[in-house]
């Protein structure tokens, strides 16, 4: 088995196990406390990333900047989108809601085309034809 | 439309806004630590909900500790992640090869929670998770 490959099966399956540890919380607590539960963990883990760090770059500082506000923006955007999601597993069921949401790469190709000037790939544009019909199919 | 439907759509519009702002993080800084910034972005988010909301502390020990383990789980999902591609794994094939999680959460949704699917839902879930796989690549 190739060496890179146990990683990414751990990181498959604790993925995997999010999916199924957020549904059952969902549905004991608030989206508003599962957020505010789910940063002490997170940032546990972003501490042992940081420790660990091998930052090589030598960008400019106001490249980092610019890096920095923009991996913040992610965080903020991200936690808004974990209550959401949290909000849709307190009513729907996981095994739909956790594929679905996993499609939200298509939305970040939308935005792509519209603010980066990027183009969509054949194989791109296959999987958002399939996330449009696995929407109807699964929301109707 | 259902109302699930509908935070599953504005989950994508979040979380679809994340692929940008990620993208231009890192074209600045080591994937590393734009996660480490992703994750310190959760202090003043968390902060102000916990003064905005009134936050009832009600909950018992275990379904707390379950809570708090969602933040570890994610950390320890996306840890890996980092290590699979600095061992060499291409991302063509790594970040593809994890957009499969979906999959292992229905399974174990099917076993542990009840949940079950009628065939039209098999058939979006599948598509859900092929449509995924193929998104995820650049």
């Amino acid at each position: 088995m190739a060496y890179w490959l146990w990683p990414a099966l751990v990181s498959l399956g604790v993925f995997g196990l999010w999916g199924l540890q957020s549904k059952v919380v969902s549905e004991r607590i608030s989206p508003t406390m599962n957020q505010i539960l789910t940063t002490p963990g997170l940032l546990a883990m972003a501490l042992l990333l940081w420790l660990r760090r091998e930052e090589s770059s030598q960008s400019l500082a106001t490249h980092r900047i610019v890096g920095i506000g923009n991996a913040f923006l992610t965080g903020v955007l991200g936690a808004v989108g974990n209550m959401t999601f949290y909000e849709a597993l307190r009513h729907g069921k996981a095994a739909i809601v956790v594929p679905l949401t996993t499609l939200y790469p298509m939305v970040t190709l939308a935005l792509a085309v519209v603010f980066l000037g990027e183009k969509i790939k054949a194989r791109q544009w296959t999987g958002i034809l399939l996330a449009l019909i696995a929407i109807l199919i699964l929301g109707g | 439309m259902p109302y699930w439907l509908l935070m599953v759509l504005v989950t994508l519009i979040f979380w679809g806004g994340t692929g940008i702002t990620q993208k231009l993080a890192t074209n600045h800084l080591s994937s590393r630590l734009a996660f480490v910034w992703y994750a310190i972005a959760f202090i003043p988010v968390s902060s102000g909900l916990l003064f905005a909301s009134q936050v009832k502390w009600d909950y018992s020990i275990g379904t707390t500790a379950l809570a708090l383990s969602g933040g570890l789980l994610l950390g320890l999902a996306t840890l890996p992640l980092f290590v699979a591609l600095e061992r060499g794994g291409k991302a063509s094939i790594v970040v593809p090869l994890v957009a499969l999680y979906p999959l292992l959460t229905v399974l174990l949704a099917l076993a542990f929670l009840g949940e079950q699917l009628g065939s039209r839902q098999w058939l979006g879930v599948f598509l859900a998770i092929v449509a995924g796989v193929l998104l995820s690549q650049e």
